[in-house]
């Protein structure tokens, strides 16, 4: 698959009638279907709600498995007459997963709440209401909704999430040991969910140091779907951290259209001197840039980890690590800070990930690698 | 157990993927790319567009024979087809009066997320525009998230700005933004022009130089206070940049007009006396004095320095006012560099021979170069 070329490139007339120029995705057809329910459902007088609903849903599990913005996008202008009324939960918690998926993590969670009020059992509001304060790094909040997802879910789905807000406050043992055996006892439980499942098991361990019992982890969740963005970027990171970077050049070789992929793609390539590096560090920029242009600030975790990384840009790395801060608390987002504070000098800048380390009690010997460093860095 | 199924119907058809987010995005989302390119004093505007053969065909449906891909024999022929959709959704006017598109012309181009048709075409306005209005609606009813990316060219100045629902429509000022650019463009040739400019630096550096100090008695005496010295300063630098402001102004308004030679070599000279006076002291309370006298000469230095840029007649005093204000930015930087040093190490042996005396003779030697070269028309200095 060639990276992008982009820009220099100039306007032209194609040679011949015959040359494609382009390779429509895979959910096509299931769209063209959706856009003519659509137009037929708005011929009438008036579209319902329900309709709507339907069809939104659709674009948006479409979304889901071709990781493709534009279909939300579709989702939303479907329910446009219903986009700024209160309406029914069905209604809120999708506007609060088109939301969640920009990023938007606030006016998501002010979806969410009304709708948890009028109906306490809707597990896909639960559900992303525990996604999103865990994110944010509000443990508690995420901890108590995941405790209401128990009960009205299939059993994996509690336990992953209770396990993964668990491994945040000082139980990590506890926590992989529930998936451990929630996992042996759901081989029944959908794909996705055991997908998932297998994957933050697999962080959790990483998290803890047990390179060997990590890796066996995300190889499980690859077995199941060899193309999860979430597993592989997660495993890259556990390769490029054990300095097998020419593995992950392997492994992401066919799989380089996620952003977040592209970017361990190219840290790979760099650590290794590949050839590709310099074409693969500038395809990443340029999408960074189209990002920006259109005023998209969803890649912030992304772009402080290139800046620091691949253009060893410490100090402006640091302010974005900040910005993201800002946004988001996950382990992930906290060994960025401490990472670019430590390059550009600055250890008065981890604080607040110092602090946020402490009161959470998380394990995770990554980042208390990087705080003995920075302690090092200002005692002399 | 089917009511839990349904109710958790949306979220976990994969669970994995909440957790990313837009991170997660194998595509971009839906953006279009447009370009508006003003000639200044010509009526027509001249455009590209850039539009997602993907979402061209989400409303057209190009891919005609549904093999999931779009060929050329595909897209051209429905060039009109086209046409007639995306232009149904671009208005330009300029100055209030709707500038009506042409479409010139289809051709392709690739951009990181794939392949886009890019439709080339002018617009024709009433007079050359003063203001211009855009207002966008691509594809906002299908996908509110997509964006239209403005580009728009105005001689020598470029804008840009982002179309969405919320802001589909967007004024641009051509006249002004390019007289604030035009300002900006001037300050910044003043300060460049003071920097560049070793002869000018070197005359406000020997009379800076003295400010820390007092001759009493034939003698160099530190200056007890910071007051004093800043007192001296102030005074010197107000005089020099009252005296240059005037005959620059008046040379690039035309009022007066000096041989260049002349006015050079004169520069030259006032640094070799301002230097000199610093050896052998004649002017110790008056500096502002010679600060006056020979920021008239100075003056007309910069006038010919910004009339060899190039004066805009129709912005003639917004560019002296901003080559003006540029001069005296990159003067204060000089001062406030060179004065607080001076004062530090006023009582020092080094500074009262070393950097006043010795480096007064240094300065009023390569003037005295400078003065040569522009009295004869030679060139010592020539590899410098």
């Amino acid at each position: 698959m060639a990276i992008c070329e982009t820009a220099q490139a100039a306007p032209y007339r194609p040679a011949s009638a015959d040359v494609v120029l382009e390779t429509l995705p895979a959910g096509t057809a299931t769209l063209r279907t959706l856009r003519q329910n659509q137009i037929v459902a708005s011929s009438g007088k008036s579209v319902e709600l329900d309709e709507a609903m339907l069809i939104a849903r659709r674009y948006i599990e479409l979304g889901q498995t071709q990781s493709d913005p534009r279909y939300y996008g579709y989702a939303e202008a479907a329910l446009q007459p219903w986009w700024s009324q209160p309406g029914p939960a069905g209604l809120r918690v999708m506007r609060a997963r088109i939301l969640q998926f920009r990023h938007q993590f606030l006016a998501a969670l002010a979806e969410l709440e009304p709708a948890l009020q009028t109906d306490q059992f809707n597990g896909d509001a639960w559900l992303l209401f525990a996604v999103i304060e865990q994110v944010q790094g509000n443990v508690s909040a995420a901890r108590v909704a995941c405790l209401k997802v128990i009960p009205i879910a299939v059993p994996l789905v509690g336990s992953t999430c209770v396990a993964s807000v668990g491994a945040m406050s000082g139980k990590s043992e506890k926590s992989a040991a529930l998936l451990q055996s929630a996992l042996q006892q759901a081989t029944a439980a959908p794909a996705s969910t055991r997908i998932w499942a297998w994957t933050t098991l697999g962080e959790i361990q990483a998290r803890r140091g047990l390179n060997n019992e990590a890796e066996a982890a995300f190889k499980q969740a690859l077995a199941i779907t060899p193309d999860d963005v979430y597993a592989l970027a997660a495993y890259s990171d556990l390769l490029l951290q054990t300095q097998r970077a020419t593995e992950v050049i392997s492994l992401l070789a066919t799989h380089r259209q996620a952003d977040a992929l592209l970017l361990r793609l190219a840290i790979a390539a760099m650590l290794s001197h590949d050839a590709e590096a310099g074409a693969l560090r500038d395809a990443l920029a340029q999408r960074f840039t189209e990002a920006r242009e259109r005023g998209d600030e969803a890649h912030l975790r992304e772009q402080a980890r290139f800046t620091l990384e691949l253009d060893h840009d410490a100090a402006t790395a640091l302010t974005l690590a900040q910005k993201n801060w800002k946004v988001q608390h996950e382990a992930a987002d906290a060994e960025l800070l401490l990472a670019a504070a430590l390059a550009a000098q600055q250890p008065q800048a981890a604080q607040p990930v110092l602090d946020w380390l402490k009161s959470t009690g998380i394990e995770d010997v990554r980042a208390a690698e990087l705080v003995k460093r920075l302690d090092v860095g200002v005692k002399p | 157990m089917r009511f839990l199924l349904h109710r958790f119907g949306l979220l976990l058809i994969v669970a994995s993927a909440l957790l990313f987010g837009a991170n997660a995005q194998a595509h971009k989302p839906s953006d279009s790319y447009l370009s508006l390119h003003a000639e200044s004093g010509q009526n027509d505007l001249q455009g590209q567009w850039d539009i997602a053969l993907r979402d061209l065909d989400l409303v057209l449906t190009l891919d005609t024979n549904a093999d999931n891909s779009i060929t050329w024999g595909e897209l051209s022929p429905r060039e009109k087809e086209i046409e007639t959709y995306v232009f149904a959704y671009l208005q330009i006017s300029a100055d209030e009066v709707a500038c009506p598109i042409t479409p010139t012309e289809l051709l392709v181009d690739t951009h990181s997320d794939g392949t886009y048709a890019v439709l080339k075409f002018s617009a024709h306005c009433v007079a050359p525009p003063k203001s211009l209005s855009v207002h966008y609606g691509l594809l906002f009813d299908l996908d509110p998230s997509h964006r239209g990316l403005l580009n728009l060219s105005a001689g020598a100045i470029t804008q840009s700005a982002v179309f969405a629902p919320d802001q589909a429509e967007i004024k641009f000022d051509l006249a002004a933004s390019s007289l604030w650019r035009q300002l900006l463009q001037y300050i910044v040739e003043g300060i460049w022009h003071i920097w560049l400019g070793f002869d000018h630096i070197l005359f406000l550096i020997s009379l800076l130089l003295p400010a820390v100090l007092i001759r009493e008695r034939g003698r160099w005496i530190a200056a007890p206070r910071l007051g004093a010295a800043v007192g001296h300063v102030i005074g010197v630098v107000t005089a020099f940049t009252v005296a240059h402001s005037l005959t620059l102004s008046l040379a690039v308004l035309g009022v007066i007009s000096l041989p260049s030679r002349l006015v050079e070599s004169l520069i030259a000279f006032s640094v070799v006396l301002a230097a000199l006076n610093n050896v052998w002291p004649l002017v110790t309370r008056r500096a502002w004095l010679i600060a006056f006298f020979f920021g008239l000469i100075h003056g007309f230095g910069f006038a010919s320095a910004l009339n060899d840029l190039g004066l805009p007649k129709q912005a003639l005093a917004l560019s002296l006012f901003g080559f003006n204000v540029g001069v005296e930015i990159g003067q204060l930087a000089i001062v406030s560099v060179v004065v607080p040093l001076a004062f530090l190490l006023r009582r020092t042996g080094f500074y009262r021979r070393g950097v006043l005396v010795a480096g007064s003779l240094l300065i009023a030697l390569v003037a005295l170069g400078w003065l040569i070269e522009r009295v004869f028309n030679i060139s010592l200095y020539a590899q410098i």
